[in-house]
């Protein structure tokens, strides 16, 4: 059965197959959710929240409009996380650098100085650039994608991802891990 | 795509991967938590009960074009700046004045642009004694329920696919136009807020599309030259649009079957090197990019730019690229360079030793 016909099912009220159509991306949604609030309860909360919202309005789902599924359900859950974050405490600039100490037992799956350091330089950003070096690169949606995704111009996605990526140059230059971020350039479109 | 954007990603995907999946409670199906589906008008309904709403849609002058100089000054494109206030200041903003009130908020369309790559439009609220709100209580909680959509002459909904960018007191809404094969005029931007800034209520607008000013005033620029460089890239540039707010270029990369041959070699060394083990039997072939830059006659050239995404056509490289940046000026002409194609390649980076030689 493909998707489409899991989204006309749940429409007629069919709750086995909203829980077919949501059971492919719950992992990766959640996990999703995890890197842009690094709190396992709140990301659980975003996810749940979303599911709940995406099942009351899944009549909205129409394939003349031509959206993904994947790409509407995770636009919910983006924008219940980033709310959640914005909800928890203050932006945290990436100047302001976390202690070594804050590290979370999480943080050290990563063994390599460089992906350590590229780490806690995501964790460190505004969550808003934060969730489009996610959505990017761990989920691998296009540019234009996450612009639908996180209601922002395709130009606002690539000034973040801009952002980010140097900020995470900065990072590694402060220890003294090179980095062709900088170098290279990239994009100023905005 | 270079070793930190590699890094990025691994270390995404190790920090992802080392967190436990919770158990999730499927909405309608567990006792405990019964939820009930909302109602949603289709379009067809929808469109009849906004006719009929109770909300009043105040029309305040009919549709102009900023005429002249002195209006560019007070253009409130002046704020975002690039293409759109190039725009506007050479008069292409339009100035519908719509306006609607629900729960003491008003939501105005101050001013909209309209060419063929772009549909802008910028958002004013006002609370009941004129003064103007931050815009960005348009992005609340539930924002994403909002519905945006740029209709076709017939009412159709073409997209509703709309990005913003906020500032302090103006909510810019846009979409982008011609990515697709067979894409209709839009005639209409129809919004409507159902919450703003945590207040719930309906903001319904129709606004007008008007783009024959600045259709006029585009140009396209059939290219259709094909160049294949040493490394057995083949680039097709197939046009440039030059609209008042965007130039658009629009190419196509590929590889030569010649350089497909070599590149599976590589992509023999890169099995089990890869964070994604799927995906690297492909990175040699889709991870490249290109950079360009404008020569001007006299030899001066504007910042070059790194053309970074593509839609694939296939998993081979085979991409189909579409690019706006801020317009060419008019009058003045540029010669497009295409300067510089980056690839990953493989490379050993392996080290072979001896631990009991360590130890010595």
């Amino acid at each position: 059965m493909d998707e489409w016909e899991l989204i006309a099912k749940c429409q007629e009220d069919e709750p086995e197959a909203f829980e077919q159509l949501v059971k492919p991306y719950l992992a990766m949604a959640y996990r999703t959710a995890y890197l842009i609030i690094h709190d396992k309860h709140l990301a659980q909360d975003a996810v749940q929240e979303g599911l709940i919202e995406a099942y009351q309005h899944i009549d909205r789902l129409d394939p003349k409009r031509g959206v993904a599924f994947r790409n509407w359900l995770y636009r919910i859950i983006t924008f219940r996380a980033l709310n959640l974050v914005r909800k928890q405490k203050p932006v945290v600039e990436y100047e302001e650098l976390i202690p070594e100490e804050a590290l979370t037992p999480l943080d050290n799956v990563i063994q390599r100085e460089e992906q350590q350091q590229i780490w806690q330089a995501i964790r460190s950003m505004k969550a808003e650039h934060r969730a489009v070096i996610i959505l990017y690169y761990y989920e691998g949606f296009s540019v234009s994608e996450i612009a639908k995704i996180t209601g922002s111009f395709e130009g606002t996605v690539k000034s973040r991802m801009h952002k980010a990526r140097k900020l995470i140059a900065q990072q590694l230059d402060k220890d003294c891990i090179p980095s062709d971020f900088l170098r290279e350039g990239a994009m100023t479109h905005d | 795509m270079t070793n930190e954007e590699r890094q990025i990603r691994e270390a995404l995907t190790k920090v992802a991967e080392a967190v436990e999946i919770p158990e999730f409670q499927m909405p309608g199906k567990d006792s405990s938590s019964q939820v009930a589906r909302l109602p949603f008008f289709r379009q067809k309904k929808w469109k009849s009960i906004a006719i009929a709403s109770a909300v009043v849609v105040t029309l305040l002058t009919s549709m102009q074009v900023s005429p002249s100089f002195a209006a560019y000054v007070q253009s409130i494109f002046e704020q975002y700046g690039g293409g759109l206030q190039q725009a506007a200041r050479q008069g292409f903003s339009e100035s519908p004045n719509l306006s609607v009130t629900d729960q003491g908020l008003t939501l105005e369309v101050k001013e909209v642009i309209a060419d063929p790559v772009q549909v802008t439009a910028a958002l004013v609220i006002k609370q009941s004694d004129g003064k103007v709100l931050n815009s960005e209580l348009l992005l609340g909680e539930n924002s994403h329920l909002n519905e945006i959509e740029l209709l076709d002459g017939n009412g159709e909904v073409m997209s509703s696919g709309w990005g913003a960018s906020f500032d302090k007191t103006v909510g810019f809404i846009g979409f982008t136009l011609g990515r697709k094969e067979q894409e209709p005029i839009p005639k209409t931007l129809s919004i409507h807020f159902k919450e703003i800034g945590g207040t719930k209520g309906s903001w319904k607008l129709q606004v007008p599309i008007t783009m024959a000013k600045t259709a006029a005033a585009t140009t396209e620029l059939p290219v259709n030259q094909t160049h294949t460089t040493k490394q057995g890239l083949k680039l097709t540039v197939h046009k440039l649009i030059n609209t008042p707010t965007t130039t658009r270029i629009q190419l196509e990369t590929q590889w030569t079957d010649s350089a497909k041959k070599q590149i599976e070699q590589e992509a023999r060394k890169l099995a089990g090197k890869t964070a994604a083990p799927d995906y690297a039997p492909f990175v040699p072939y889709q991870q490249y990019s290109l950079t360009y830059h404008y020569e001007a006659a006299d030899g001066s050239k504007r910042e070059a730019e790194k053309l970074e995404f593509a839609n694939s056509i296939d998993r081979y490289g085979h991409f189909r690229w579409i690019w706006d940046y801020d317009p060419l000026e008019k009058g003045k002409p540029v010669t497009l360079v295409i300067d510089s194609l980056y690839r990953a390649e493989p490379y050993d980076m392996s080290v072979t030793f001896n631990p009991a030689e360590l130890s010595k």
